[in-house]
Formats: structure tokens, sequence, C-alpha cells
């Protein structure tokens, strides 16, 4: 595919899956669309050096990872919930006593660390592959898996999710 | 009694906990994916695009 028009347009096609990739990373809607255009502006003006027939979406997530990571360490940006005020939100244990509420689910998938975060959302949400992953973070897929599993324990200690008792076709032979 | 039948659930409990995950890790990125975008991002996309056909 030569022809810029269509990069281009298959650029826009993937905003909304930046959109949804930023929000994990920045945790503020603000600051996460933000992001995006600062992507869009950076890969649009570097659509030349785009590889033809690999993985677009993957090297939009690259160049949103990049900006974010940079940016924090130029300002230091607070990402994490160092003052606990996501903390102060997450309903007790106890009280959760049915379906995980789904502003719960963030608000506790909020104090993740970014890193961790990117990976949860890279693999689990976005459908990209361990190995893709491991690209757009620039490191091993091994350190991929280990993120998402400390990810995900995480969140199981966290929120302590209850669904609802099996179904009888679904319970396991014991 | 088995300690297995004392507890039945125990088996299964971390893998729907990860589901209940899943689905809502799920859940909130296509939610965001699927919001309409905000003018801003959505005028800046009109304008590289108007800029693109002037060449």
């Amino acid at each position: 595919m030569s022809n810029p028009d269509l990069r281009q347009e298959e650029l826009v096609g993937h905003v909304p899956a930046l959109r949804a990739f930023a929000r994990s990373l920045a945790n503020d809607a603000s600051h996460a669309d933000d992001l995006v255009q600062e992507t869009v502006l950076k890969a649009w003006s570097n659509l030349d050096s785009y590889s033809e027939g690999t993985n677009m979406r993957a090297w939009l997530f690259t160049i949103l990872r990049n900006t974010f990571y940079s940016e924090f360490r130029k300002f230091r940006r607070e990402v994490e919930d160092v003052d606990g005020k996501f903390a102060a939100q997450v309903p007790d244990r106890a009280a959760q006593d049915g379906v995980m509420d789904m502003r719960d689910f963030e608000r506790v998938f909020a104090q993740l660390p970014a890193d961790q975060r990117e990976a949860l959302t890279l693999v689990g949400a976005s459908g990209l592959t361990y190995e893709e992953a491991s690209e757009i973070c620039g490191c091993a897929v091994g350190t991929v898996k280990s993120r998402v599993n400390r990810a995900r324990a995480r969140l199981i200690e966290l929120l302590g999710a209850r669904e609802a008792p099996l179904e009888a076709s679904a319970a396991p032979d014991l | 009694m088995s300690d297995k039948h004392d507890r039945p659930y125990r088996a299964t409990e971390g893998r729907r906990e990860e589901d209940s995950i899943s689905r809502n890790l799920k859940r909130v990125y296509d939610n965001v994916a699927s919001e309409p975008l905000p003018d801003t991002l959505q005028s800046l996309l009109d304008k590289l695009r108007q800029d693109g056909q002037r060449g």
C-alpha cells in the first residue's frame, strides 16, 4: 500500500483504539486525548517512515507509549495513585457482594503501575499478541507475561471479585 | 467428606476472578474506543486531511 491517502485513512481508523490505550496509561481522559493528539501529529508527519505491510496499530501504540514516557520523564507527572485518592474509593472486599462494578474496576485498575496497566491493556483488551506487546514496550516477551500476571494477581487481590455461582454445566468434576 | 467437597468453589475461584477481570478490562477498553471523538481531536483530523488533499 503506497498510497499516502490510504495510509492516512488507516491511521484515522486506529484513533479510537489509540484513545483506549492512552486512557489506560494516563488515567485521565483529558491527558489521554492530549497524548492521542500528539501521537497523531507525530505519526501523520512520519507516515513515510511507517513500513508498509507491518502492523500500523502497533506502530501507533509505540509512538503513543514513547510520548507518554518521555513526557513522564520530563515532567515527572504523577501517573500512579501516590496520594491514595483512588485507593480511598475502593470498596471493602466484604462489601463486594456481587458482580464487579465497572467503576470499581477502573478505580482499582488505576492503582496498578503504568507498566502493568499497559501490558494488561495491550494483551488483554486490544487483542495484541505477547510478541507485539513486547515490541511496543521494548522488552522481552517474558517480561510482558510477568507484568500481565502480576497485574492480574494484584487486581484479584484488590477486588476480590465474586461472580454469581457457576452454572451447573460449568461446574468442575469434584 | 473430602477436602474438595468442603470447598467446592475454591478450585474455580481464581478462574472466575480472572474471567471477570478480562471482561471488565475489555468493556472499559471498548467503551472508550466506541466513544465519539472529542471535537478537538476530530478538528485536528479534519485539518490534517484537508492539508493532505492540498498536497
